[in-house]
């Protein structure tokens, strides 16, 4: 068993293992609305339309999950703002708002005349180099990701599969929407900082993705997301150790791999 | 502005973009019309390495600005094309901007690569390590190459002297590194990238390490890297790791904190002059009394 051992006899590949697992808590939970409402394409936009707030914290010296988090708002205040002043769908709204908010953030990153050798790893990440403060900002996430939905779990039912009953029954579609979106918001911004937009990403679609191919309720989409995303980290950092490959982006790979897999060998569902 | 409009239309010759960038060059302010020949460098160090044959460069790249994923303005292009001689170090450094220098050469700009006239070293990956700098003895290489080709830009000026001055100096700011270093017991070097090959294979020392194990700064380290960088951490008890301004400082943190003895995380400026931009040997020795005073 020492091939499973010793990936995680290091501190640091043990805090990048608790981490990892932090993050899951909160992907699955909220991915798995993300998935079921068909708002991954708003997911990728929320993790890479962040980079122009990082980009001005990081050159002003505030803290980059502010700036992350005013960047995420702007770009959702402009989806809602086209999706009200037109009939244009809405993926090409958060396109739009998506491609404009990674051009800004490369226009203030090359005019600062800062080294921006970190903006690979906000892109990127680093899943090793996760701290002990990141693992506090992570577990009250997950926290938060959780707790939201138990709470709203009714509405964001509702709203994901019937909209105009939810309006009905006086559940507030419009709100339970807006909350959906800030846990996305919060999980994403919450996360890139110790793994990388690359890796929440993949975290947010995967593993609820994989569930989906087997599971038919929420609350079991959302264990079985959980279990995928954990095996995604654990298998991800044994085989960065042993294959020597980097690490975010391994675990990224697992759970990509994991959907790949289930589909192949579950038994083909006649439509 | 003969001179101007003469490369104006060598430009436009070219593509309808390059001439509007370079329309845009000449309206732009602070560019005082050139009275000598125009010398560009890419990185600000090599802007000093070039400066010491007396000359007037500036540097592409702006100070602080890490040269591997430096994204070029329209601007930038523009000024390589009104240049007389690009100075670039080449091996790959310049990430993206190697592209446009490319394409200047295709179009006829004198573009001269530093990095593979100074015999590199080969880095860990088997591909030329291109942060030759920080070798002054490579530096009189580069002078004396950079020196031949004013010759032959502009014989108005005995560049045989300025090349020995310049060889001068650099053998001066190589004895100085050496004296500098001399004194530090632990030779063993970890930083963020692998960026002081040349320095250590000059004055006797090994790099052990990085936090990033690759020559450029876009990359990211495997579990089993950073697992071993660790460990000879504490087999060899290095006393610290040397992070770029802007590199991943607090991974640096995280792992002195796990080395189970004192280890610190220095700051070096090896990839650009920094606030203080001197010269080539006062950059050089405040990098040496940086090392030594990290690892002493």
């Amino acid at each position: 068993m020492n091939w499973l051992v010793e990936p995680f006899a290091e501190p640091f590949a043990r805090q990048a293992l608790l981490g990892g697992l932090l993050v899951v808590l909160g992907t699955s939970v909220v991915g798995t609305w993300v998935v079921i409402r068909g708002m991954s394409f708003l997911g990728d936009a929320l993790a890479h339309g962040v980079l122009p707030g990082i980009a001005l914290a990081i050159i002003f010296g505030f803290d980059p999950l502010i700036g992350a988090a005013i960047s995420a708002l702007v770009m959702i205040g402009g989806i809602n703002l086209i999706h009200r002043r037109s009939r244009i769908a809405e993926d090409t709204a958060i396109g739009l708002l998506f491609v404009g908010m990674l051009a800004l953030g490369v226009i203030v990153i090359s005019r600062s005349h800062s080294y921006s050798g970190d903006l690979t790893a906000i892109l990127f990440g680093n899943l090793l180099g996760v701290s002990s403060r990141d693992i506090a900002v992570l577990a009250a996430t997950g926290v938060v990701a959780v707790g939201s939905t138990l709470l709203f779990y009714r509405a964001f039912l509702t709203l994901a599969f019937n909209r105009d009953k939810a309006q009905l029954l006086g559940l507030r579609p419009g709100l339970a929407h807006g909350v959906m979106l800030s846990l996305v918001t919060l999980v994403v911004v919450a996360s890139y900082r110790s793994v990388g937009s690359l890796l929440v990403f993949a975290l947010l679609v995967a593993p609820p993705a994989t569930a989906s191919l087997t599971a038919r309720k929420v609350p079991s989409m959302m264990l079985s997301a959980l279990g995928y995303g954990a095996f995604a980290v654990i298998a991800g950092l044994i085989v960065s150790y042993w294959a020597d490959t980097a690490a975010s982006a391994t675990v990224a790979g697992v759970a990509i791999t994991e959907f790949f897999g289930v589909l192949a060998i579950r038994p083909s569902r006649s439509r | 502005m003969i001179l101007i409009l003469t490369r104006w239309r060598r430009a436009s010759q070219t593509t309808l973009l390059a001439s509007l960038l370079v329309v845009s060059a000449c309206a732009a302010p602070g560019q005082p019309a050139p009275t000598g020949p125009r010398v560009i460098a890419t990185t600000s160090i090599l802007a000093a390495v070039a400066g010491s044959l007396d000359l007037e460069v500036a540097s592409l790249i702006p100070d602080g600005v890490d040269p591997h994923d430096f994204e070029p303005a329209a601007r930038d292009l523009a000024s390589l094309r009104s240049a007389d001689l690009v100075v670039a170090i080449g091996l790959g450094l310049e990430g993206s901007l190697g592209d446009a220098l490319d394409l200047a050469r295709a179009d006829g700009i004198k573009v001269l690569d530093i990095g593979p006239l100074v015999d590199p070293l080969i880095a860990p990956g088997g591909s030329p390590d291109p942060h030759v700098w920080t070798d002054p003895s490579k530096m009189a290489i580069a002078v004396k190459a950079i020196g031949q080709k004013m010759a032959e830009i502009d014989d108005s000026r005995d560049w045989k002297t300025a090349t020995a001055a310049a060889e001068a100096e650099m053998a001066a700011t190589d004895d100085q590194v050496r004296a500098a270093l001399d004194r530090v017991t632990n030779r063993r070097l970890v930083t963020d990238h692998l960026t002081l090959g040349y320095l250590a294979h000059r004055y006797g020392f090994e790099v052990v390490g990085s936090l990033i194990p690759s020559a450029s700064t876009l990359g990211s380290p495997s579990s089993r890297d950073t697992a071993a960088l660790l460990n000879a951490i504490r087999t060899d008890r290095i006393p610290a790791i040397f992070v770029q301004p802007g590199g991943p400082e607090a991974f640096a943190e995280s792992i002195a904190s796990q080395a189970g003895f004192p280890v610190k995380v220095v700051e070096i400026r090896v990839e650009s002059m920094g606030p203080d931009n001197s010269g080539y040997r006062e950059w050089m020795l405040q990098l040496a009394h940086t090392i030594a005073g990290g690892l002493g």
